[in-house]
């Protein structure tokens, strides 16, 4: 048996969907053996690299992203069984999440075997059902226990995922399908609202999408960006100025959505006085930027006179 | 659904029903519970009491729709658009509010409505957070 380090088979497994989430078939092949066997589903095996390469790129011209969201990766011996859902988006912009077995057979540092137990069809056969809880994640009484993102993390804070991005091989989730950042919301938070902060507005601009939309309190929604940047200016200048916050709880409730639960520190500019008060924000976040803001603030200077009346 | 988030609907559908002695059962007795910036109470008793006169004075609800549902071990949060109609004046109006549980015990613990609607909200803070022993 190799020696090797523990994690360092399930680390190059991660590295292998790395490879399939950027659809970079020429780094996936790299993984394997000279004389590999690569099997999905019940399809014909692949037994060379130049086979495995074509099965990939077929599948991938096929579909506009996809995502391993992984429950479980077991290292046995000269083995890795992984337990996970794979998403995919398909070009028409639909999705299907599909549960998935993986068994992963290695010589030395290569994967020798692989393969995958999943019933691909519902992919390419919109019109197959496929229930809510087909997944792994599904547990006893219906529970769900939630994946804990690691491809996304791969991209976000592996050294080699970090480096394989900057280089240009960039997660399709990310660009088609649902448009997850790939850095860290809170990041992304944390430098847009210290451009707020030191009042430099085009780069506060530079982390909204074009179409971004905000709205604050029970106020009507601003679209666009440098609409945005104007509404904030305005309301700094004339009716609330936040001069801090304090962040209480912070939820990633799913790849692209930030909820921040916080007191924020504000003066009024019209009477020099200071406030403090509760408030939510959610973010929602395309790519790398910002496409929705909604801000939950329990302060009176940031109400519409009433709610928006609507018919009964 | 989620068992979490289906505990918060069977808690509304209490509520909405005016079934208050099932509804006492999904909170921990020493609860801590503001809406807007103008309430804010710290008993399942108090809560009940608002939540009486709330109804029948103030705003009485009649849809919500989720934006946002999510649920971690001891917490849900929602982002919901609310539509009531607003008793002073009879309005049917629409106002959105993020509602935030925790949980302890498997009961609601810990209620945070910040809802964004002029019935709620007053022109100052005047919430004093959680009680020290909660």
């Amino acid at each position: 048996m190799t020696e090797r380090v523990a994690g360092s088979m399930a680390d190059t497994c991660v590295r292998l969907f790395g490879r399939g989430e950027a659809f970079d078939s020429e780094g996936f092949i790299g993984f394997f053996t000279d004389n590999p066997m690569y099997q999905f589903g019940n399809g014909e095996p692949c037994l060379t690299k130049a086979a495995i390469k074509a099965s990939v790129d077929s599948f991938f011209g096929g579909v506009a992203a996809l995502y391993h969201d992984l429950r479980n990766v077991w290292e046995v011996g000269e083995c890795v069984f992984v337990e996970m859902d794979v998403v995919y988006w398909r070009k028409d912009g639909t999705s299907i999440k599909l549960p998935c077995a993986d068994i992963f057979r290695f010589e030395g540092d290569k994967i020798l075997e692989l393969r995958i137990f999943m019933d691909a069809n519902p992919i390419f056969a919109p019109t197959m059902a496929v229930g809510e809880k087909a997944s792994v994640m599904t547990l006893s009484e219906g529970k769900q226990v939630r994946g804990g993102g690691a491809l996304r993390k791969y991209f976000a804070q592996h050294k080699e995922g970090i480096a394989r991005v900057a280089a240009g091989f960039i997660p399709k989730w990310h660009i088609a399908g649902p448009k997850w950042p790939i850095r860290p919301m809170t990041d992304i938070l944390k430098d847009f609202q210290g451009a707020i902060a030191s009042g430099n507005s085009n780069a506060a601009k530079s982390h909204l999408t074009e179409n971004a939309m905000m709205r604050v309190g029970n106020r009507k929604e601003v679209v666009g960006a440098q609409a945005v940047i104007d509404t904030l200016q305005t309301l700094f200048a004339h009716e609330l100025r936040p001069t801090g916050a304090v962040f209480t709880s912070v939820w990633e409730t799913d790849p692209k959505t930030l909820v921040v639960e916080m007191t924020v520190q504000a003066t009024r500019p019209s009477k020099g006085s200071s406030v403090e008060y509760p408030c939510v924000e959610t973010y929602r976040f395309e790519g790398d930027k910002i496409r929705e803001w909604r801000v939950y603030p329990l302060v009176g200077t940031l109400l519409a006179p009433e709610s928006f009346a609507v018919r009964a | 659904m989620s068992s979490k988030i289906q505990f918060i609907k069977d808690m509304e559908a209490a509520a909405f029903s005016g079934n208050w002695e099932k509804f006492k059962t999904f909170f921990t007795n020493d609860m801590y519970y503001f809406v807007g910036n103008k309430t804010e109470l710290h008993s399942l008793q108090e809560i009940v009491d608002y939540l009486i006169q709330f109804r029948g004075k103030e705003l009485e609800i009649y849809n919500l729709e989720f934006l946002l549902a999510y649920e971690e071990e001891n917490t849900v949060v929602t982002e919901l658009s609310v539509k009531a109609v607003r008793l002073a004046d009879k309005k049917h109006i629409v106002f959105p509010t993020v509602d935030i549980y925790r949980f302890k015990d498997g009961r609601i613990h810990d209620w945070r409505v910040y809802a964004i609607e002029p019935t709620h909200v007053g022109d100052k803070s005047v919430l004093t957070g959680v009680p020290k022993s909660a």
